[in-house]
């Protein structure tokens, strides 16, 4: 595996985490996709849910839907003010779950689970909650059963999509691919966001995880024709785009996005692009942009980004020593494979050759290689 | 970029409606099920309809819960005619379509057309002159004490559960001294304060159309006006013929008919089954769901402790058939408008008219008017005249005589 194909593959866990934790608690239906609402006109009437929303704690799900598709990262200061206060009732601390999960709080979001489950959550809600974070957290395996068994007895666009999911992240693409397909079949919405990110993860599994990056390239794309905006599928399908030399689109589809998101890897990617295309001075701008915004985003929310950041600072930011204090906190949040694979790659980077060792013994004891 | 939060797509809608209502059953028509919860460009808000104060024309107006129109659903207004009430022997279609740009086009059956912006408040006339149309941003005329309302629900269904609240053979549920008082109080009242307009200061997108009578009324003088959101379908001929009917996604007559009457205190999973099913049958249909309203119905009528007093119950009968009048009526979820009458302030005045009451009024529906408060208390008491939910007004006050209607936002 190449190094950015590491970094891809580490990259996409909690992508698919969220999107499974989302497939299952859509309404299943049983007619077939039809075209869908323009994404900006949908991405417009979401902010106008929001605005109407107010304070209610249900603007989270809204709150988090918008960070999804504009990489708005401020939206998890929000959502926290919104669902920390400690109401036991089984709906807050699903909520709760949820929304310490997008912020990578795994272990309390756990906690929460379970607390809802004793104060009478939904059993299908707890469930379907428990497997988005058992995928995050490297343990898709485990997850699967239960997701096979509610596929088999409600099939439909939500069991399919969460199956899929759970399907590559153990490495079964083929499975998974077919059954993405079967999701999009069942889809009855003339909402935009449900298919585009059902393109996203499977743009992300076929490019980062199969290894065919033309394929993953098309479905990002076709995620972007639902919805222009969708900052993260601009954002990988432009380091595609780098990746085979087309760096004039790759920094098309970047300076789109940096004007409508303050998020620091697009930021970074294009400024490493400015550099590399000559004009050094833009793009140190750019990655200096980026580091600012990682270091407050890591004050404020430092397990959501400390993969990130580690990444940032191992390539754009150079960093190394602070790429690895970044990723051993990754790995203390979730000892996934791929936390261990940036953990090594961090110690590599600065010079801790012995940790580096030691860190891919334990991987390599725990974890088959084809997991990712 | 925060991976855990990239793709959790779905669910939101329902997980604000849950937040926001409770389980979703409380506001007009708004955030219904969870396919309109999915694009609130196709969930449709309110339905009004009343005709003009100089009796030449019919005006209608269609708010969705979304900030901008869709580019892939039309937005249908049906308006059936006929000699009498319950009787329609004549159908128009009035349907908008809208571009990504906001452009829209609209037809009025074959009869009459329009291409254009429509966002300025006077409107845009059609190239015959039959009918004019304004879509855009308004404020949203309906008002409810949403949370109040949960709450009184919520007390029955408690009593329901607990077997303190029992039901009789009609379906009437008997509920004990304390728990009426309890939801009384719980209905007066917002989160332990007084009553409050859960829809105050929110936004809607409308359509507003003003056409004359002529065109609408080709079955007779008794107007009943529907509508619903459905997948877009091409027009015929370049534009010139208007779309045929796409497959339904929302739909609406009457307020409350769906989120007040299907599962009223039922599980939410179940609710959602049965709006589904009531937003996309068609007419021949619709009266598929009278049996599931009138057992709604027999909550509603012990509500007061009182059995048998709620409008059109037939008190002597010891079965479901007590409710099945209004259930009928109900079911056929159309504003019914009387378009020789020219005022129009008595909501349901119309069907009211049908059995036996005095009536002067076009019935219909135009924005001031408090139809909580007179469904409600129709459903209680039998009675049109008290507001259970302790608000009977809208922050704004719209116009029902000047274009387009609905104040700005």
């Amino acid at each position: 595996m190449t190094r950015t194909s590491i970094r891809f593959a580490l990259r996409r866990s909690a992508c698919l985490g969220a999107l499974l934790w989302a497939c299952t608690t859509i309404a299943a239906a049983d007619a077939r996709t039809g075209a869908s609402t323009d994404g900006d006109i949908a991405l417009a009437n979401l902010d106008g849910l929001i605005e109407q929303a107010a304070g209610e704690p249900g603007a989270v799900d809204l709150l988090l839907l918008r960070g999804q598709f504009l990489a708005d990262h401020d939206v998890l200061d929000r959502v926290a003010a919104l669902t920390e206060p400690n109401d036991q009732g089984p709906t807050s601390l699903l909520r709760r779950a949820h929304a310490r999960a997008a912020a990578h709080r795994f272990y309390e979001a756990g906690l929460d689970l379970d607390a809802a489950q004793r104060a009478g959550a939904s059993p299908d809600a707890v469930r379907a909650q428990r497997a988005s974070l058992q995928i995050a957290l490297g343990q898709a395996q485990d997850a699967l059963p239960a997701l096979r068994a509610q596929a088999a007895r409600r099939p439909g666009f939500g069991s399919h999509c969460a199956l899929a999911l759970a399907e590559a992240a153990v490495g079964h693409i083929e499975a998974a691919d077919a059954l993405y397909d079967a999701a999009l079949h069942d889809l009855d919405t003339t909402s935009p966001f449900p298919a585009a990110a059902v393109w996203f993860a499977r743009g992300l599994m076929w490019s980062e995880q199969a290894g065919d990056p033309r394929r993953g390239a098309a479905m990002y794309a076709e995620a972007l024709r639902q919805v222009p905006s969708y900052v993260p599928a601009n954002l990988h399908l432009a380091e595609l785009e780098a990746r085979r030399g087309d760096t004039a689109d790759a920094v098309a589809h970047l300076e789109r996005i940096v004007a409508i998101s303050r998020d620091p890897e697009s930021l970074a990617l294009l400024g490493s692009l400015h550099r590399r295309s000559g004009d050094a001075a833009l793009g140190a701008r750019e990655v200096e942009q980026a580091r600012v915004r990682f270091e407050e985003l890591l004050q404020r929310h430092p397990l959501a980004f400390a993969d990130h950041a580690a990444e940032f600072y191992m390539d754009a930011g150079a960093d190394p020593e602070r790429a690895l204090h970044w990723a051993r906190i990754n790995l203390l949040a979730r000892e996934t494979r791929r936390a261990y694979t940036l953990a090594i790659r961090a110690a590599q980077a600065a010079g801790r050759t012995e940790e580096a060792r030691d860190l891919e013994a334990r991987r390599d004891a725990r974890f088959d290689p084809r997991a990712v | 970029m925060n991976q855990f939060t990239a793709a959790r797509p779905f669910g939101a809608g329902l997980a604000l409606a849950a937040a926001l209502l409770g389980p979703p059953a409380l506001a007009s028509d708004h955030l219904d099920t969870p396919t309109v919860l999915g694009d609130p460009a196709a969930d449709i808000g309110d339905l009004y309809a009343w005709t003009s104060a100089d009796g030449r024309r019919l005006n209608l107006a269609l708010d969705i819960v979304g900030r901008r129109f869709s580019d892939q659903v039309q937005y249908v207004m049906t308006v059936d005619s006929g000699p009498s009430f319950g009787h329609t022997t004549a159908s128009l279609r009035i349907a908008c379509q809208f571009e990504v740009d906001g452009a829209a086009t609209c037809w009025a059956g074959t009869q009459d057309r329009l291409h254009g912006d429509v966002a300025s408040p006077r409107g845009l006339d059609s190239r015959k002159h039959r009918f004019r149309v304004f879509a855009g941003p308004r404020d949203d005329p309906y008002f409810n004490n949403v949370r109040g309302t949960r709450a009184a629900l919520d007390q029955a269904g408690a009593a329901l559960r607990s077997g303190a609240a029992t039901r009789d053979a009609s379906g009437f549920a008997h509920f004990d001294e304390a728990t009426l008082k309890a939801m009384h109080d719980a209905w007066h009242q917002t989160n332990g304060g007084p009553a409050a307009n859960f829809l105050a200061g929110w936004k809607t997108s409308a359509i507003v159309v003003s056409i004359d009578l002529p065109v609408v009324a080709a079955g007779g003088p008794l107007l009943a006006v529907w509508a619903r959101t459905e997948r877009r379908q091409p027009a015929g001929e370049h534009g010139v013929q208007p779309p045929s009917a796409g497959a339904p996604i929302d739909r609406v007559g009457r307020p409350l008919t769906a989120n007040a009457l299907l599962a009223t205190v039922g599980e939410s999973d179940i609710a959602d089954a049965l709006k589904e099913g009531y937003n996309r049958a068609d007419p021949e249909g619709w009266q598929a769901f009278a049996t599931e309203i009138g057992r709604n119905l027999a909550l509603y009528d012990g509500f007061d402790g009182v059995a048998g007093n709620q409008w059109l119950a037939e008190a002597g009968k010891d079965s479901p058939a007590r409710y099945q009048r209004l259930a009928t009526l109900l079911a056929d979820d159309r504003l019914w408008i009387d378009s020789r009458r020219t005022t129009c302030v008595d909501y349901l005045a119309v069907e009211r008219a049908a059995f036996g009451a005095p009536n002067a009024d076009c019935g219909g529906r135009s924005p001031n008017v408090d139809v909580n408060g007179v469904f409600r208390s129709l459903l209680i008491r039998g009675t049109p005249d008290t507001s259970d939910d302790g608000v009977d007004h809208d922050d704004r006050v719209h116009s029902s005589t000047d274009f387009p209607f609905l104040a700005a936002p």
